[in-house]
């Protein structure tokens, strides 16, 4: 992006009228001079972020990296091809529980209790996670603690011995976690959601005690060797250093370690045909928690654009959302309720609609929410999609708020295969979204008629039945 | 927006040091402070890394500050300011006064009738109040704020609502700046409580929402109720629900005239600004808003606590567990030495609570601790929750944590450790210092709390002087059965004695 538009020129045209409206008026003087919004002038913003330097190491691992000199941190972050998708499905957990055992279950060179001592006397941190798609190593260090930062953060990522007692531990802590995680209304309507959309797919997945019982030592090992490879990962470093120093005592800790191919087991296509539903769980007490919704689209789709402002107008905006408008603030029938479009990198996101009203109000509020999916089919107003144009363009800035964040975005182009000047041309492609294509997309891409519905709430207090939405069942969290 | 803060996280109380590196080391020099003649205090830091700003505004004013009968107040005093001025979020102020008075008779007669169950004046009532509910939107222009902001590039425009303070916050483009002056000044001066009514409804729902549904809120709430007798420290940010449905706009405007007031007032602004532009602006657009009388003071005293209060919460989740002892408050020496307890115990994976209970015992799922719990303007709370592994029960818990409690009060600790900790409060710190909005919400949380922002800067010093006989002393003095209370979150039993 080089330069921020001066968006002065692009105030949405109510906003002046409505004030020309009140000037003519002239109504009642308020304490102290207020000129009219409309009226302020703001200088145009220059401004070009920092492009990092890309390296590739002998073995195919992959730098990024960006100088910040500004505070004596380093940040460095290993974004790796692995992820939960790849697990057996009697063995739902393992990607999560080998990284973050990775991390808790020792290396060869420090037991953990070592690894444990010196990097919290030093201030540092070294933390890994496997998520569906990619696992993340990623540590924070003070500039004159870089070199054992280092050892450490190198040794869990090629390294981890996974001892045993501490394998226990994490399995215990992860069946714990299983028992307490209906605790919470609106992560149970979440979770069973994605599972009523994807199945058996690895996207519906969850764990259950078993499969994490089934889960073993041999399991880890396994899969951490399986995917940890140096042409499967991206190192993003940011802070306080020297480009080409840090490069060379990068290549002298990782150079001997072999590439090798990985031949990653095929995942299985999202579902496409999936039918209308209407499930409740019930759960006494609170509100009545909802979500409803189906299948979304691809982070590679060209309509994203056009997806992305007709959802902030729809649902994905907070408070100047028409869900939010007519539900919570017109009604007063929720605190929260939005839409969210998740686009999904390797396969189909989900498009959800969500929110939370007392069970006396559930089935009205589930009403009015695919009443406005059928609205924004009809018709939308050329102020409205200004408006969300201009929101999304001029607040585009605070995704450079670090240079961590800066180098995280090059390797999540990279590691998608997206193209390296995606951010920079975003502002301008939502700038060409039109009225139109915010109607064909709300068209093509929602579908009120074939939604699945899920209540979490105590049905005998619901103000009507559910049946009018469909045939209505009863399911229960974490069954088959 | 609005959230009322009842989570538990001791959000401000870790790692605001002074350090060696050349941004630490300068902020004493580089944060400006300027007073204008109505008292309103501002505080600039320059950071041009980005031509962002990030925008505090902390009003001294919260939960403490509402009379009996009342609570909800204050957060709902929050909501109501997103909902516009004279000159913003309406299409003729003039004619939307007479209506909105109406609103009121007619809200206020609505009120009464359904608190005594007239159901024929109920249903005559509702139907005045519906029409004129009608005629008074179409004069409204729907969240303006949020969508100037929004449209102007702003983010995390938002508010918050604690025992001790209410705050407003945005992140903009630095460009912006006049925009958010003009705004936020008129809204401190010229509020207008249009759209009580469902607004009033909306934070019912949050309510259900957040302490209803949610067991591990119900059981914070019944905790600091039982742990605090005489204190307002015991009433909950969001209301009981029968004062929030009996607020009025009338209690709302009195609660503005006394505390949205400059003199009652810290803003801070941090980012890419030219310090001179921005003390000129403010001046500008706040500089004209008259001062109010000094809010009024608490008088109210927490009596010493003569033994162990317990307390049961029986709700359909797992079970968690409460242990708080009264403390001292900002700026006794004792509550720096707390400060150190609350890293040693829990800080980490190295921490003392943490090695014991997960890693060794593995009786608990989790555990953290806070200390200067629900606020801090007044004396408060030693905090420590946490939840049990299963089997294990909140007993075998409590006897684990009371284990790591007597060895602090008989045993000193060693050098190394309180190095570990000094460590890691000024490695979190200089880490802290990357973010904007951090830095502006510390700069307006301290100068208000503690009197003087400098507090961030002189807490490491005071916390390096803190000895190992001082810690044994304070734990003897404040860990004891007789000043704590507990409080457990328990499934209830059903017929088959299993859970539902």
């Amino acid at each position: 992006m080089k330069k921020l538009r001066n968006p002065s020129r692009r105030i949405a045209l109510p906003a002046i009228a409505v004030l020309l409206g009140f000037l003519l008026s002239g109504c009642a003087a308020p304490v102290g001079n207020f000129p009219a919004v409309s009226d302020l002038r703001y200088k145009p913003i220059q401004w070009v972020p920092a492009e990092p330097e890309r390296r590739v190491l002998k073995n195919g691992l992959v730098l990024y990296l960006l100088e910040d000199h500004e505070l004596p941190v380093i940040h460095i972050s290993a974004t790796s091809r692995v992820g939960s998708e790849y697990e057996p499905a009697d063995k739902v957990g393992l990607a999560s529980l080998t990284g973050s055992t990775m991390r808790t279950g020792g290396t060869e060179s420090f037991s953990v209790e070592e690894m444990d001592d010196t990097l919290e006397f030093l201030g540092a941190g070294v933390e890994s996670s496997i998520g569906m798609e990619s696992g993340q190593v990623s540590m924070g260090v003070l500039r004159k603690d870089l070199d054992t930062g280092l050892r450490i953060f190198a040794d869990v990522l090629r390294r981890p011995v996974f001892r045993q007692n501490r394998v226990d531990l994490a399995k215990s802590q992860a069946i714990e976690g299983i028992r307490r995680r209906n605790d919470h209304p609106e992560r149970i309507a979440q979770r069973e959601f994605a599972r009523l959309i994807y199945g058996d797919h690895p996207n519906g997945r969850m764990a259950t005690v078993q499969s994490i019982r089934n889960i073993t030592r041999q399991d880890m090992i396994d899969f951490h060797r399986l995917y940890y490879r140096p042409r499967q990962i991206f190192l993003g470093i940011a802070g306080d250093f020297q480009t080409e120093e840090m490069v060379a005592q990068l290549s002298e800790i990782f150079s001997n370690w072999e590439a090798a191919p990985v031949a990653y087991p095929p995942v299985p296509p999202v579902p496409r045909e999936i039918s209308p539903s209407v499930n409740v769980i019930n759960k006494e007490g609170g509100q009545a928690t909802v979500v409803l919704g189906h299948l979304g689209v691809r982070f590679n789709n060209p309509d994203l654009y056009a997806l992305r402002v007709m959802n902030h107008i729809l649902g994905g905006s907070g408070l100047n959302s028409r869900l939010m408008r007519e539900i919570r603030s017109d009604r007063g029938l929720a605190y929260t309720v939005g839409s969210s479009l998740g686009a999904g990198v390797r396969d189909l996101g989900t498009f959800r609609v969500a929110g939370g009203t007392k069970p006396q109000t559930a089935t009205e509020m589930i009403s009015l929410m695919i009443k406005n999916l059928r609205d924004i089919q009809k018709d939308v107003k050329p102020e409205e999609v200004e408006a969300a144009k201009e929101a999304i363009i001029n607040s585009f800035l605070f995704t450079y708020t670090s240079k961590s964040a800066i180098v995280a975005q090059q390797i999540f182009l990279e590691f998608h295969d997206l193209p390296r000047d995606y951010m920079r041309t975003y502002p301008g492609k939502i700038a060409r979204v039109t009225r139109e294509d915010v109607l064909r997309v709300a068209k093509q891409y929602l579908h009120p008629d074939h939604l699945i519905i899920l209540v979490v709430g105590d049905e005998k207090k619901f103000d009507r039945s559910l049946s009018q939405f469909g045939t209505a069942r009863t399911i229960r969290p974490d069954e088959p | 927006m609005a959230l009322s803060r009842i989570r538990f996280t001791a959000v401000f109380l870790l790692g605001f040091l002074w350090t060696q590196a050349a941004m630490a080391q300068d902020l004493q020099d580089r944060v400006i402070e300027h007073r204008l003649k109505n008292d309103l205090t501002l505080l600039l830091l320059e950071r041009h890394e980005l031509p962002t700003v990030a925008t505090n505004i902390r009003i001294k004013a919260g939960g403490v500050d509402e009379l009996p009968g009342s609570t909800g107040l204050a957060h709902m005093v929050e909501h109501m300011l997103f909902k516009g001025t004279k000159t913003i979020g309406t299409r003729d102020y003039q004619k939307e006064q007479a209506l909105l008075e109406k609103i009121q008779t007619v809200g206020n007669a609505l009120d009464q009738a359904e608190r005594k169950g007239k159901a024929e004046e109920i249903s005559l009532l509702k139907t005045e109040f519906q029409k004129a509910q009608e005629e008074h939107r179409k004069l409204v222009i729907k969240d303006e704020f949020a969508r100037i902001y929004s449209e102007n590039g702003g983010v995390g425009y938002n508010a918050s609502t604690s025992k001790d303070v209410t705050t407003y916050v945005v992140n903009l483009p630095a460009n912006r700046l006049e925009l958010w002056a003009r705004l936020e000044a008129d809204r401190m001066a010229n509020p207008v409580l249009r759209e009580f009514y469902s607004e009033r409804d909306v934070v019912l729902e949050e309510r259900r929402r957040g302490v209803e549904s949610v067991g591990a809120s119900r059981l914070y709430l019944e905790f600091l109720a039982t742990s605090f007798l005489a204190h307002p420290y015991r009433l909950p940010v969001i209301g009981w629900e029968s004062d929030v449905r009996s607020l009025t706009p009338q209690k709302l405007s009195k609660f503005l005239e006394t505390y949205y007031v400059p003199n009652n007032t810290v803003i801070s602004i941090v980012g890419d600004i030219d310090p001179k532009e921005v003390i000129a602006l403010v001046e500008r657009y706040f500089g004209p808003i008259p001062a109010g009388p000094p809010p009024p003071s608490l008088i109210v005293e927490e009596p010493p606590q003569k033994g162990e209060r317990r307390v049961q919460v029986l709700f359909d989740a797992e079970s968690s567990l409460y242990i708080g002892y009264h403390k001292p408050n900002i700026p006794s020496r004792e509550d720096y030495v707390f400060d150190v307890i609350d890293a040693l115990l829990s800080d980490g994976r190295t921490s003392r609570l943490y090695r014991s209970l997960v890693d060794e015992k593995k009786i608990a799922y989790s555990v953290s601790t806070s200390s200067g719990t629900p606020g801090a303007r007044y004396p408060n709370l030693f905090v420590l929750r946490a939840a049990p592994r299963s089997p294990h029960t909140t007993r075998e818990l409590e006897k684990g944590i009371y284990a790591e409690i007597d060895k602090l009060q008989s045993e000193l600790v060693t050098p190394r450790e309180l190095q570990k900790i000094r460590n890691r409060l000024e490695a979190s710190f200089l880490m802290g210092l990357n973010s904007n909005s951090g830095l502006a919400n510390q700069l307006t949380y301290f100068q208000t709390i503690a009197g003087d922002w400098r507090y961030i800067l002189n807490h490491r010093r005071i916390l390096g002087t803190v000895t190992p006989e001082e810690i044994r002393e304070v734990a003897r003095k404040y860990l004891t059965p007789e000043n704590r209370t507990v409080a457990e979150l328990l499934r209830p039993k059903t017929d088959n004695g299993t859970k539902p």
